[in-house]
């Protein structure tokens, strides 16, 4: 028998993560130099932990569903998300092991910063109130900011960190006017009480429509979507390579998986925001391409392609107002874990590959890398594969879920759209494979370090995940 | 006097709406670093009066509990962001926004 409360239980992941940020925290101030260095482990170990709470609640027959008087849901699709956040992490903490070493910035409270920027994406993703949805985005973003800007000694990672804090609050300050304005409509905060109200269409639809103007502004800001992505390549770009992982990975999927629960479950938009969406979706995509084709540096590349992405992610929300609620979060869901894996994959390879203070990262610096270093180089090519979507790999069919979900109802010009930029990603992604295997070093060949052994299991659990993840039986 | 001039809540969402866009347009206009510090305060508070003016319009407290909450996460920010500011200062010596232009392209 079950003699813990349902509450206890359900979000077991969410205490084990905060309790574990709380005393790591303490840990470097109690154990010293001692503590410093089971930081990382302890942090992994406790990520872990939490991912087998996870996978146990994914494996129950029924799902505890609303608890806390509605404001958090634990459903199959909090709890993928759950998941996803987590691979994100654990593959951050792995990176940053030996990177910070590199960069000789060892301390114990960047990884009690990394758990609590995961508690915050967990709040996040369970959110079922427009309070909660609130306070979970910020516990995110405060850790997220000050990750980003963690190399303080550096400016590239403390202007990186200031861009990001400026146009976060100002997202906030729109998110946040959004959720006045629906509460004032309405009186009510929870998701399914709001649908219920907006479906009753007894109310001022000005105030609605406003609402709903300001939410999609903060959604654009968070997401990175053109016009409002401005920031985006700047903060993936000057943030240390490991912290880039996380912002453009965990912090994203959270972010994202939220959104569309909300867009998806709480609004129910009208079908003439699909209009709107869909303008979204086009802008980002194509800026998001046309402004990685002519980097020269490869991270900086990462940091367009993820604005790219963001865009293939709205094709499928387009369909938010037409499609059934769970094929559109099951196609997110498996869009955010194909994006996971590949992307932060080729981020920590970059952190990996790169000199101290992150240099040697341009297209030129890895000429004939693959030959080389043939098993290094195959990791960066399989996520390159992944990224521009080709055939058998996660990259391939998270797009294909999400374009079919599109076209299924209606928006086939959309799709062609996306289709299209796709074509167009694959010449730059494919520039890392040319570089890697099929030009000649010039001047010094130099082979990478073979990497320590917690590395290598990363490296290998994204590469072999981009080539599985399209043939496993998806959760729901 | 209450008769000759009432005070209605749509003043306060008026006046809410105002602050607000005063904080929008400091944060896109300004360019020392304290005074769009000060301006992202600006605005999220304006929040908090139209939280409070529709919890008293409802008749219920929910909004009042919000807006504690923002308050603690607006604190919270501002920590942050002072941090932010102070770590570049020591770097460059300045707060002008302008002169922060390391990432580009």
């Amino acid at each position: 028998m079950n003699t813990f409360p349902i509450e206890l239980t359900a979000l077991l992941p969410l205490w084990i993560v905060v309790g574990g940020a709380l005393a790591l925290l303490m840990l470097e101030a109690i154990l010293g130099e001692e503590g410093r260095k089971a930081a990382p482990v302890l942090a992994g170990t406790l990520l872990v932990l939490a991912a087998g709470c996870v996978f146990h609640l994914l494996s129950l027959k029924g799902m505890p569903g609303p608890l806390f008087h509605g404001a958090v849901v634990v459903d199959l699709y909090s709890l993928t998300l759950e998941g996803i956040c987590l691979l994100s992490a654990l593959l951050t903490c792995v990176f940053s092991a030996s990177y910070l070493r590199r960069e000789r910035a060892v301390t114990g409270e960047y990884y009690a910063l990394l758990l609590l920027a995961v508690s915050g994406m967990f709040t996040l993703v369970l959110a079922s109130d427009f309070l909660t949805f609130f306070v979970g985005l910020e516990l995110m973003s405060l850790a997220a900011y000050v990750l980003a800007g963690y190399l303080r000694v550096q400016e590239r990672s403390t202007e990186a960190a200031l861009k990001y804090f400026m146009l976060g609050v100002f997202a906030s300050g729109f998110l946040l006017y959004g959720i006045a304005l629906l509460y004032g409509a309405s009186g009510v905060l929870r998701f399914p009480d709001l649908r219920h109200f907006l479906e009753q269409g007894r109310y001022s639809s000005p105030l609605v429509e406003a609402a709903a103007a300001l939410l999609v502004v903060g959604l654009g800001f968070k997401a990175a979507l053109v016009p409002f992505h401005g920031w985006a390549p700047d903060v993936y770009d000057g943030a240390p390579a490991p912290v880039a992982a996380l912002l453009s990975t965990g912090v994203k999927t959270a972010a994202f998986g939220a959104f569309t629960r909300l867009f998806a479950e709480a609004f129910g938009l009208p079908g003439n925001w699909v209009p709107a969406f869909a303008v979204l979706a086009v802008l980002t995509m194509t800026l998001g391409n046309l402004g990685a084709l002519g980097q020269e540096s490869v991270k900086r590349m990462l940091a367009y392609s993820s604005v790219a992405h963001a865009g293939y992610l709205m094709v499928g929300l387009s369909a938010a107002s037409l499609a059934p609620t769970d094929d559109l979060e099951r196609a997110v869901a498996f869009y955010l874990l194909a994006y996971t894996l590949m992307t932060a994959g080729a981020f920590g390879w970059i952190a990996w590959a790169a000199g101290k203070g992150e240099t040697g990262i341009s297209f030129e610096d890895y000429r004939g890398l693959g030959l080389r270093s043939p098993w290094m180089g195959l990791m960066m090519a399989l996520y390159m594969f992944s990224l521009a979507g080709m055939t058998p790999t996660a990259g391939f069919f998270g797009k294909y879920y999400l374009f079919k979900l599109a076209l299924d109802h209606g928006l086939l010009g959309l799709v062609l759209v996306a289709v299209l930029n796709s074509f167009v990603s694959a010449y730059y992604y494919l520039r890392v494979v040319v570089s890697l295997y099929m030009k000649p070093a010039e001047g010094k060949e130099t082979v990478l370090p073979s990497p320590p052994l917690d590395l290598r299991v990363a490296f290998l659990l994204c590469g072999l995940g981009v080539l599985a993840a399209g043939f496993l039986k998806f959760p729901f | 006097m209450n008769s000759l001039f009432p005070i209605t809540p749509a003043h306060y969402l008026v006046l809410s709406a105002l602050v607000f866009g005063i904080g929008v347009a400091g944060v896109l206009s300004r360019k020392n670093l304290f005074v769009v510090l000060m301006s992202l305060e600006l605005a999220l508070n304006a929040v908090n009066l139209s939280f409070i003016t529709f919890s008293r319009v409802n008749g219920d407290v929910t909004g009042h509990v919000i807006v504690l909450f923002v308050v603690a996460i607006a604190a919270a920010e501002a920590c942050v962001g002072l941090a932010i500011v102070i770590a570049l200062y020591r770097l460059k010596e300045t707060v002008d926004l302008d002169l922060f232009k390391s990432l580009k392209g």
